[in-house]
């Protein structure tokens, strides 16, 4: 069970539970939403569903009467940008999502945020009503293939990065790894623009980004940065200079936390809520401990290659790595996601909620949220897939016996709902 | 929505834009068909109107979600699709087109791996894979892609030049002006024209869905072309419509010779040359038995659509088919109805008769027909040929298709329309008058 239509927007596996015909009306329901005559951009990932899905989407808007800016293949970074550029009333991403089998949309408005929880909730409105507007045949939209976009992307990483003219200096390798092919060949043409050399066998650096388009690791002199140093990285650096507003959802690392001059104002887990609420609160960057960061200079979205090259140029460039590091301090951590059915999802949760609410103090801005000195733990439904996640940062192995007893218990619910 | 605006036959799904044909129903026919040919080589073709990228597109994630490679031939003449079915040794085709339907409109046309439009029991089985809602659907991995191939047009021009004396027709250095109604044939028909050594003046050739006028080829939307026609002091003059599978023809005198005619110039022309009888539909004119008797050939008569046509043409292996209307269907170059093939045997028959088409006609019987649509709105047509059906049981009658009322002095066809909600009654008889009785006693009989 991959589907999941959400406020997120549509994901599945095509060939298994993929529904095009789902597919067709919600972008039905966007169009109608957007109005007629109005203009809008797609792009799409690499996967090889994804053109089938561009052909169902471009008909549906074409059907609303909208003028759609067809990019092909781009990174949703490159979208992002290129609708708020172009003065767009909105975008669709077809792909992004992982693992590779699972494909779907996302919506995103004309500033290059994704759509809102109110957004999408007046788009699913539509889409559940079936109050769709259709178009007269003198009124139809039409597509315009455009490969612009990677122009103005590549622009705007420059004149926010002014740094990266120093790179020329740099006689470095890079190495890149990851499947997001898309945002892979971005960087590699940024790289060989300054004079870099590309070199995946013996790297002096080796970057690997996944098709969430976040960093996974990076790799230097064989000592290896997870998400969680690569952002701790980022944000020691960005306070280095003043104290900055760091939003980030609730599962954010107790290491960053620590990091001085840093005020961490939380929200709910996702790129729409991070990108909101940095936007509200006028914070400097915001983050998520999956290794997305969003630097609302650049973009209200996370993009690896400007992540990527911030960090060679702000970063990885002048410090002394091993120094640096010894500042960090180490969480044992846990990731756990558990299958659920997401008509049950909210009912274990809030038996969990009542569970717990006996014994400790419980934070509930999204899911629920343990914490005390050493350790905390957090259980929210995901936002895109049928998934319980349980995620936990701990110092000692006692703290560890809380999470068990999560698990059991999310565990014991969800078989009682399935009986 | 009225449901009498989306119509389901033999001759695929018609709707209008912005009403009944939206993206769902395409999509969703389409995976029908997809599901029906169980994946394979598709070609996709379409006439010129605006609607046509909406329709496309759909038509794309429809297949490639079954399976199927796209072959893209892009804007061109139905018979292009079917031609290119049989070229490519495709699985099967989509045409994207409303033929002669207003601009409004638009509708896919299935096309099997014979290169024939899908007959009455093979459409009827998409129909029920589309109902039932059960579509096949392949694995990311084994998802094909499209291909875009730019010779579909000199394929289809260079068979049908090999099937008439392009010689005989080129030495003539006919004088034509086309109306190609900035459709489907804006750039084949004069590219054809011209590899037969013709003089082209050339109408409304931009293939931008833009009509100049109601895209049938009838007299009363052909003011065009019969005007100039008359000022190039032109040999003929060629209407095709949308899709360009009908012909309309303008004489040199500048006078619409009739949308039966078409198919009767063909027939004049190929019956003696192929030795071959001529299968055509109930409805069309009796012109028609008079060339065959001349030639001693059958003329073999199926139920009106060109997949009825087709069927029975199949059957009697005739080599040469149509329906009234402009449609004429040659089946060395297609089985399907093809103007590029109507205007080479028009075009030979002028080079071999050595006259002028004026006086080629003159020497022909006159009938007088009318052709009458009766808007039914949400009616059910069924109900009203019931009507008539007991009204004239003890004439001589023919149920095959609706009620054709045969009497010594013409006859009179009335049956529900595949393509509009309307009921379409054709009289024909050898007077003006007795055809205009003959329609007013039917009408009188009609209880809506």
């Amino acid at each position: 069970m991959f589907e999941k239509l959400s406020l997120s927007g549509y994901r599945a596996k095509p060939g298994f539970d993929f529904d095009l015909n789902k597919v067709s009306e919600l972008v039905q329901a966007f169009a109608t939403y957007i109005g007629e005559g109005q203009k809008v951009a797609i792009g799409i990932d690499k996967k090889k569903s994804s053109p089938m899905i561009k052909y169902c989407i471009l008909s549906s808007l074409i059907a609303g009467g909208l003028e759609v800016y067809d990019l092909g293949e781009c990174t949703t970074a490159q979208l992002q940008i290129f609708v708020s550029e172009k003065k767009l009333k909105a975008g669709i991403m077809v792909g992004g999502f992982s693992p590779e089998e699972v494909n779907g949309i996302r919506f995103f408005r004309n500033d290059g945020m994704q759509f809102s929880n109110a957004e999408m909730q007046i788009v699913l409105n539509i889409y559940f009503l079936r109050k769709f507007v259709l178009s007269r045949w003198d009124k139809l939209g039409k597509v315009v293939k455009t490969n612009e976009h990677r122009d103005i992307y590549l622009k705007r990483i420059k004149k926010v990065i002014p740094e990266i003219e120093k790179l020329r200096d740099l006689k470095i390798k890079i190495g890149i790894k990851g499947n997001a092919q898309t945002s892979i060949e971005c960087l590699e043409e940024l790289l060989k623009e300054y004079g870099l050399k590309i070199n995946n066998k013996k790297p002096d650096i080796l970057v690997q980004i996944n098709s969430d388009n976040a960093i996974d690791f990076i790799k230097i002199n064989n000592k290896v940065l997870n998400q969680i140093k690569i952002i701790w990285l980022i944000v020691r650096t960005l306070s280095k200079q003043k104290k900055i507003k760091v939003v980030s959802n609730t599962g954010l690392s107790q290491s960053i936390r620590e990091i001085e001059k840093t005020e961490i104002i939380e929200t709910k887990a996702g790129m729409q809520f991070i990108a909101e609420t940095v936007l509200n609160e006028m914070a400097d960057i915001g983050i998520e401990g999956c290794g997305s960061v969003l630097f609302p200079e650049f973009l209200f979205g996370y993009d690896a290659v400007f992540t990527f090259m911030f960090l060679l140029a702000n970063v990885l460039k002048d410090i002394d790595l091993e120094e640096e590091l010894k500042q960090f301090s180490e969480y044992n951590q846990i990731k756990k996601f558990i299958s659920i059915k997401p008509e049950i999802a909210n009912c274990v949760l809030n038996e969990l909620k009542m569970f717990l609410n006996k014994k400790y103090k419980i934070e509930t801005m999204d899911g629920i949220k343990i914490k005390n000195k050493d350790m905390w733990v957090t259980v929210r439904i995901s936002n895109n897939e049928n998934f319980i996640k349980i995620l936990s940062e701990y110092k000692n192995e006692k703290d560890k016996k809380l999470i068990d007893v999560i698990e059991k218990f999310i565990n014991k619910s969800v078989n009682k709902y399935a009986n | 929505m009225p449901i009498s605006d989306l119509k389901v036959s033999v001759s695929g799904i018609r709707a209008i834009v912005g009403d009944t044909l939206t993206p769902q129903l395409l999509l969703n026919f389409t995976r029908a068909f997809g599901t029906f040919v169980n994946s394979g080589k598709i070609v996709v073709g379409r006439d010129s109107r605006v609607s046509g990228e909406m329709v496309k597109y759909a038509v794309f994630a429809g297949l490639l979600s079954t399976g199927c490679e796209i072959i893209d031939i892009g804007i061109c003449p139905v018979s292009t699709v079917h031609i290119m079915v049989k070229h490519l040794k495709a699985k099967g085709g989509i045409a994207i087109t409303a033929s002669h339907n207003p601009v409004d409109w638009n509708a896919l046309k299935f096309i099997n791996s014979e290169g024939i439009i899908l007959p009455p029991d093979e459409i009827n089985a998409v129909i029920d894979i589309y109902n039932s809602g059960k579509f096949k659907t392949v694995e990311q991995s084994s998802l094909k892609q499209i291909r875009i191939i730019d010779n579909a047009k000199d394929v289809h021009i260079n068979l049908v030049l090999k099937n008439i004396d392009k010689k005989t027709i080129s030495e003539k250095k006919f004088k034509v002006v086309v109306d190609c109604v900035n459709g489907g044939g804006s750039i084949i028909v004069p590219e054809f024209l011209k590899n037969l050594n013709c003089e082209v003046i050339a109408l409304n050739t931009v293939p931008d869905g833009i009509f100049p006028h109601h895209p049938e080829p009838l007299d009363k939307n052909l003011s065009q072309i019969k005007e100039e026609v008359l000022k190039q002091n032109a040999d003929i003059g060629f209407a095709v419509d949308a899709d360009a599978d009908r012909l309309g023809v303008v004489d040199d005198k500048g006078n619409f010779v009739g949308e039966e005619m078409t198919l009767v110039l063909a027939s004049y022309f190929a019956l003696p040359f192929y030795k071959t009888s001529l299968t055509t539909n109930l409805s069309s004119t009796s012109l028609l038995d008079w060339v065959a008797e001349k030639n001693g050939v059958k003329v073999f008569r199926s139920k009106v659509g060109e997949a009825n046509v087709v069927e029975v043409m199949k059957k009697t292996n005739s080599k040469l088919a149509g329906e009234g209307g402009g449609k004429v269907i040659f089946p060395p170059v297609t089985v399907s109805a093809d103007s590029i093939s109507a205007m080479g045997l028009i075009l030979s028959l002028l080079a071999k008769e050595n006259k002028k088409l004026s006086e080629i006609i003159s020497g022909f019987p006159v009938y007088h027909t009318i052709k009458y649509r009766l808007e039914i709105g949400n009616k059910n047509p069924y109900h009203i040929l019931n009507q008539l059906k007991n009204k004239y049981k003890n004439e001589n009658i023919n149920l095959e298709d609706g009620i054709k009322i045969i009497r010594k002095d013409g006859w009179i066809h009335i049956r529900s329309s595949n393509t509009e909600p309307i009921i379409r009654i054709i009289v024909e008889t050898i007077s003006e008058e007795i055809t205009r009785n003959y329609l007013n006693e039917i009408l009188n009989n009609i209880k809506i």
